[in-house]
């Protein structure tokens, strides 16, 4: 039987197929026993950083669409919404948690920022349990560069993603 | 096969054979003795650390060349001046108050990579002491724009393009108090900014002297400086705070004039001196830095092949 | 073919990164970090080796007009796999590798030892011969990485564990430059080492 005959035709195609249905098998083998694993940690992750932004909250809500609500003991004690800034390589992530017009706290979830520059961002100075940059932001109700005249200090050389974190919060407390 | 390899390595042109007394050793230091009197205001300006770091970028610049020429058994050329241009073109284009192992280590970048890895003198791309200073600005971002106040130990300022981009017009102005203040500050180089770029007036000198002896033609600078002018004024900036502000007067006499990496023929280096000054400009208002003559000199040394190519003079009866 | 040729040709003589300069796109993205490196390394070698393993079975049964096809989809399987494994199980490395994990399935080396070993070889040397490749591509992206990390950042972490630090670092080696300097010079070292042993032969 040669390849260009009808038989040998389907006798390739038989065999493609074959192939595509074992890969198909094993990929779903594969995705059936981590799927648990990869939600968990992504959970785990979301809960880490709801919990970064209001950290008396003891549960969180989810409202849907990036909102969500802090509770302690049953009450709402704060808004928590997801809210992208135009960093200086790509969008930034960040949670930011709102109470009565005044800020309870920013995590930064996901960015690609310069590693040493925008990156620092997110860096925890030793013996701090949180970002210097972050934490300047907790309680206050309007926020700008002290460049820009404002109360925050803007990362050495960073300036770009420093103002765009500030002006992604100062958007999110004019709400 | 030995014989006929070495025949034709001895091409004979056709006469005239002009010879000149001209050689690199002296147009080396043509250029060293040109760019003495802005590097020695930068040393009056910005006090000894400027001393140390215009000494230590030479020093490297020229141990490198030797040491590495004498390791790959090259011949050695570190006498001829250009590893001293590098060296001291490269303390140039610094802040003041960089650290000295800002200069060393951009130093052997320059001479190790951007020259020597390409085939050093002549072969070399890129203009050595600008490149490095991208990789410099690259790695020490914030040694690299802390600028020291003319005159003032230990305080920082910022330079007056670094203003105008961080908080406009006006607070350049607020600066300088009147707009004449701000022109002759920038013309005569009182102001804050990299070691030997701040004064206008004493580069313009130095290229001027250049010209006039004819180590380098005025096309280049002129296009260059004449391109920024007018595309600043295009984009509604002030045209002679542009041209006097930033590296302007420093790249287009000392480092898009460099022979190696810039166009041989006339039509060439005008079409590289308007491309520097555009680019400049365009970096300037459209993208994220202050300043932008670095990246475009070493942009349009990556042109400069293809602009050769297509100015290339045709041969007589050539189609 | 004897089974340390096939080990030496693949940690050094064929050496994927340094010797045949193939699957330099991952190498230059992801040599930021040793751990990284490592990682991506392990990744590759896992697909490489299984792929290899598979393509040697099959090599009678799969219809020559057809081969590359299914190479292809038995490389992508094995690189989904992977990905959902790094995923579940390293979702930090899994996060900063990002497009590089799909993007094994184009990664030259893999195709080119089905195509131009696993395909005409028995089992046992084609598994040897990926996990050796596979090694070999490990090496040289831990290599480049390390310098790349202890240059670029002062520090050398290993899996989340500091194993030094110092005060001093030169930022360009982990931004993109830093990896064509990198690879460029480990390359012309290891040719001028090549050239030396050359000429004394």
């Amino acid at each position: 039987m040669t390849d260009e005959s009808i038989g040998g035709m389907l006798r390739i195609a038989l065999i493609l197929t074959v192939i595509m249905l074992l890969s198909a098998i094993a990929l779903a083998v594969t995705h059936i026993y981590t799927k648990p694993f990869i939600d968990q940690t992504k959970e785990q992750k979301l809960k880490e950083g709801l919990s970064m932004v209001v950290t008396q909250a003891d549960d969180f809500k989810d409202l849907g669409g990036g909102y969500y609500e802090a509770l302690l003991d049953g009450k709402v004690i704060g808004k928590i919404s997801t809210v992208y800034a135009d960093g200086y390589n790509d969008k930034i992530k960040m949670l930011i948690g709102i109470s009565d017009g005044k800020i309870l706290g920013v995590h930064i979830l996901e960015h690609l920022e310069t590693p040493g520059l925008g990156a620092r961002s997110t860096e925890v100075r030793p013996d701090e349990d949180e970002p210097w940059f972050l934490r300047q932001f907790k309680g206050l109700d309007s926020v700008a560069l002290k460049k820009d005249g404002g109360n925050i200090d803007a990362i050495t050389a960073a300036t770009i993603t420093s103002r765009a974190i500030t002006d992604a919060v100062a958007e999110e407390l004019r709400k | 096969m030995q014989s006929q390899n070495e025949l034709q390595r001895l091409v004979c042109s056709s006469s005239p054979h002009v010879r000149s007394g001209i050689t690199i050793k002296k147009i080396m230091f043509a250029v060293v003795f040109s760019l003495l009197p802005a590097a020695g205001y930068g040393v009056y300006l910005f006090g000894m650390h400027a001393l140390l770091l215009i000494l230590s970028s030479i020093g490297m610049a020229v141990l490198t060349e030797f040491g590495l020429q004498k390791i790959f058994r090259m011949k050695v050329t570190a006498s001829d001046g250009s590893a001293i241009i590098t060296g001291l073109l490269l303390a140039m284009i610094i802040p003041p108050s960089a650290p000295l192992y800002v200069p060393i280590i951009g130093s052997f970048f320059a001479i190790a990579i951007v020259k020597l890895a390409f085939g050093g003198l002549g072969s070399n791309i890129f203009n050595p002491a600008l490149a490095a200073r991208a990789f410099l600005v690259a790695s020490f971002p914030v040694a690299m724009t802390i600028w020291a106040r003319p005159h003032v130990d230990g305080i920082t300022g910022a330079t007056p393009l670094g203003m105008l981009s961080e908080s406009g017009m006006s607070a350049v102005l607020d600066h300088f108090k009147t707009k004449i203040a701000m022109y002759s500050a920038m013309f005569f180089g009182n102001t804050s900014g990299s070691l030997g770029e701040t004064s206008a007036l004493l580069l313009l000198v130095g290229g001027l002297f250049l010209i006039a002896i004819r180590v380098i033609s005025w096309r280049i600078p002129a296009m260059f400086i004449g391109s920024v002018y007018l595309c600043s004024f295009l984009f509604g900036k002030d045209p002679l705070m542009a041209v006097l502000s930033g590296g302007v007067f420093l790249g287009a006499f000392f480092m898009a004039t460099d022979y190696v990496s810039s166009p041989t023929t006339t039509i060439g280096q005008i079409i590289f001196g308007l491309g520097c000054g555009m680019l400049t400009v365009l970096i300037r208002e459209l993208a994220s830095y202050p300043e932008g003559v670095m990246f475009a000199i070493l942009l349009m040394n990556c042109a400069v092949p293809l602009i050769d190519r297509f100015t290339k003079p045709k041969t007589l009866g050539q189609k | 073919m004897k089974t340390g040729k096939i080990i030496w040709d693949g940690l050094a003589k064929q050496n994927p990164t340094f010797r045949m300069a193939l699957g330099l796109c991952p190498t230059l993205a992801v040599t930021t970090a040793l751990t990284n490196g490592l990682v991506m390394g392990i990744a590759v070698t896992f697909v490489l080796a299984c792929s290899n393993v598979l393509v040697s079975l099959l090599r009678k049964i799969i219809p020559d007009k057809v081969r590359i096809p299914a190479f292809i989809v038995i490389i992508a399987t094995f690189v989904t796999i992977a990905d959902m494994l790094l995923e579940g199980f390293v979702p930090d490395i899994h996060k900063t590798l990002g497009i590089f994990i799909p993007l094994i399935v184009v990664n030259c080396i893999i195709l080119g030892r089905a195509e131009s070993f696993a395909s005409k070889n028995p089992v046992f040397s084609s598994l040897v011969d990926g996990i050796f490749m596979g090694l070999g591509f490990t090496l040289s992206l831990s290599l480049i990485s390390v310098i790349r990390e202890v240059l670029g950042t002062g520090k050398l972490i290993f899996f989340g564990n500091l194993l030094f630090s110092f005060d001093f670092s030169v930022l360009g080696f982990v931004l993109a430059p830093g990896a064509f300097l990198t690879l460029g010079l480990l390359l012309s070292l290891f040719n001028y080492i090549d050239l030396k042993r050359g000429t004394r032969q």
